[in-house]
């Protein structure tokens, strides 16, 4: 559905700005014969086409503005077709008022083809053909009798070629058989190129389907590798925090060693599982979160880490509506992630903000800190999995290079989007710092 | 020390569980264990506890979470009406709620516990968290 709409959209607009061009060009086309060649053309006629094609043009831009794809999705096709058929149509005229037969320009027909061969089905398009082979030949079939008036462009000469028989009868097969090729090419690539499409696409579906299963596959390790873990990390705790007797200086030294490691792999361990849950989620529950108290609470969780740092933590609320479709673990824990990061990385006695601002589309998060800061050489392979910068493995050896992983992953879930500025504006030169934007779509407040 | 309150410990982790006796029993409570599901509905309904520490993925991947959702069931016949009140504390070694995604389809109850808590917690945090259950005023 959304790739239909996005093709749709994509395929209209197209239309739009060429119908743009075509205008551009034949007012140039006809100032640069009527005044520099002094031909004599019927300019009413032609800027009547022109302001018709114009206001044509025009709905459509207004139309696209104003509808929502679902409106027109069951005649969508239809909407292309006519377009087409009306713009072929204006075509025949501009080539009617200026020579008919005569002009050249007539080869303007073989483009209307090709795109319409691109566009629209096979059997779509051979009707589209058929449509301007009629109208071509009626136009230089009807100029032949007199029946309609023939504009001279071209030939002012006692036998004009408009109505010399050899000469219509060479240009209609000619044109009509050039139509015809050029359909039978552009359907044929087009066909090949929507075939090569569809196998890429199954190779992809096929690549995301073993990517999912990997995912459980991790996933379901790390459950496992989970629980042997935490007994032994709960074991030594037990010994350490005294219940089994006093230990000896030296053992409890040995087994707070052991635990760094046990913590480090526990941590691993979450993050692998998290990062591979997300994986496997295709859609998860979104539900209306008003981020302005649920950034609050979250933040209550980083009181002894700050005050530990001695790290003034800012939180900047918004005013307005920050009402998002979220599903409220995810949310924080992509907002846990950022700033246990901005935390980690940044100096004592340094600044960690979080800005939040309503805005009537989206809502923006801003995450930043004054501490080491991402070159931006590897701003975007942060997000990378177990991708740790040289600065950040220097500045804290323990990590797991999957929190930002987690974060974009957990971000793409909620359409949500991250930009990283480092340095930011928010400090003055002599600081680096990280800055991470997050914007959410926004939905209506909720009472 | 006198006793204080019955905990049931169901997980089918006899070292932990042996753990959590070691860390309780320490701290004056009653610990009744309980290495499955099955077995732990038999013991509360036996036992009587106080609070029950929950492990989530025993021998079957949802066992835990089938113990909480019989004891809280809706349902007024169901056998384990008069203990729907026991406070029930997920332990377990799932880091995120949303790893439950198994058993999203529940709806916005489908997890009916008091608190869920991440393996491997320490021994304080344990206690505390017992006790701000069990005596709310703590």
């Amino acid at each position: 559905m959304e790739k239909l709409e996005k093709q749709f959209q994509k395929h209209v607009k197209w239309l739009i700005h060429i119908r743009w061009g075509w205008i551009v060009f034949v007012s140039l086309a006809i100032i640069t014969f009527h005044q520099i060649f002094s031909i004599d053309l019927p300019i009413l006629q032609l800027i009547i086409l022109l302001f018709v094609l114009g206001i044509y043009n025009l709905t459509f831009v207004l139309l696209m503005r104003k509808l929502t794809f679902k409106k027109f999705e069951k005649f969508a096709s239809l909407l292309i077709r006519s377009q087409l058929f009306i713009d072929f149509l204006l075509l025949a005229l501009f080539l009617h008022y200026t020579g008919g037969i005569e002009n050249p320009i007539a080869i303007y027909f073989i483009f209307h083809v090709i795109m319409s061969s691109f566009l629209l089905n096979k059997n779509y398009a051979y009707q589209h053909t058929i449509f301007g082979v009629l109208l071509f030949i009626s136009i230089a079939l009807l100029e032949y009798f007199s029946v309609i008036p023939h504009y001279p462009v071209f030939d002012y000469t006692q036998n004009p070629l408009f109505t010399n028989t050899f000469y219509v009868i060479c240009v209609l097969l000619a044109f009509s058989s050039a139509l015809f090729f050029a359909t039978f090419m552009g359907t044929t690539i087009s066909g090949e190129i929507k075939r090569k499409d569809k196998i890429l696409e199954k190779a992809n579906k096929v690549l995301q389907e073993q990517d999912k299963i990997k995912s459980e596959y991790v996933l379901m390790i790390s459950h496992d590798l989970h629980e042997p873990i935490a007994t032994v990390q709960n074991c030594i705790q037990i010994v350490l925090d005294g219940y089994c007797g006093n230990c000896d200086p030296g053992v409890t030294q040995t087994l707070k060693r052991a635990t760094k490691w046990t913590d480090k792999m526990i941590h691993l361990i979450r993050d692998l599982a998290s990062l591979s849950n997300l994986n496997v989620m295709v859609s998860i529950n979104l539900e209306p979160l008003c981020i302005n108290k649920t950034i609050t609470n979250i933040l209550k969780d980083f009181d002894q880490q700050t005050s530990q740092k001695s790290i003034n933590l800012k939180y900047k609320k918004s005013s307005r509506n920050t009402w998002i479709a979220a599903d409220k673990e995810i949310f924080s824990h992509i907002l846990t992630n950022l700033i246990s990061n901005a935390i980690k990385y940044t100096p004592e006695n340094g600044t960690i903000g979080i800005d939040l601002s309503g805005h009537k589309t989206k809502v923006l998060l801003e995450i930043w800190d004054t501490g080491i800061g991402i070159p931006a050489k590897y701003q975007e392979k942060v997000f990378q999995d177990f991708f740790r910068t040289p600065d950040a493995i220097k500045y804290e050896k323990d990590g797991t290079g999957l929190g930002l992983s987690i974060v974009k992953l957990g971000l793409s879930l909620h359409n949500a989007k991250i930009k990283i500025k480092s340095p930011h504006d928010k400090l003055p030169k002599l600081h680096t710092g990280t800055s991470f934007i997050l914007e959410f779509p926004a939905i209506k407040e909720i009472e | 020390m006198p006793v204080k309150n019955k905990i049931l410990i169901i997980d089918d982790n006899a070292d932990l569980r042996e753990n959590y006796r070691t860390i309780l029993e320490s701290h004056g409570f009653k610990v009744i264990e309980a290495e499955n599901g099955v077995e732990g509905l038999q013991k509360v309904k036996q036992d009587t506890p106080d609070l029950i520490i929950l492990d989530v993925m025993m021998n079957d991947l949802t066992e835990g979470f089938h113990v909480a959702q019989t004891l809280r069931s809706k349902s007024t016949d169901s056998e384990y009406n008069e203990y729907k009140n026991i406070p029930i504390m997920i332990l377990s070694s799932i880091h995120k709620k949303y790893d439950f995604h198994f058993d999203r389809d529940v709806g916005t109850e489908w997890l009916p516990v008091d608190i869920f808590l991440n393996k491997p917690l320490e021994p304080d945090v344990l206690i505390k968290k017992i006790n701000e259950i069990l005596n709310p005023e703590y």
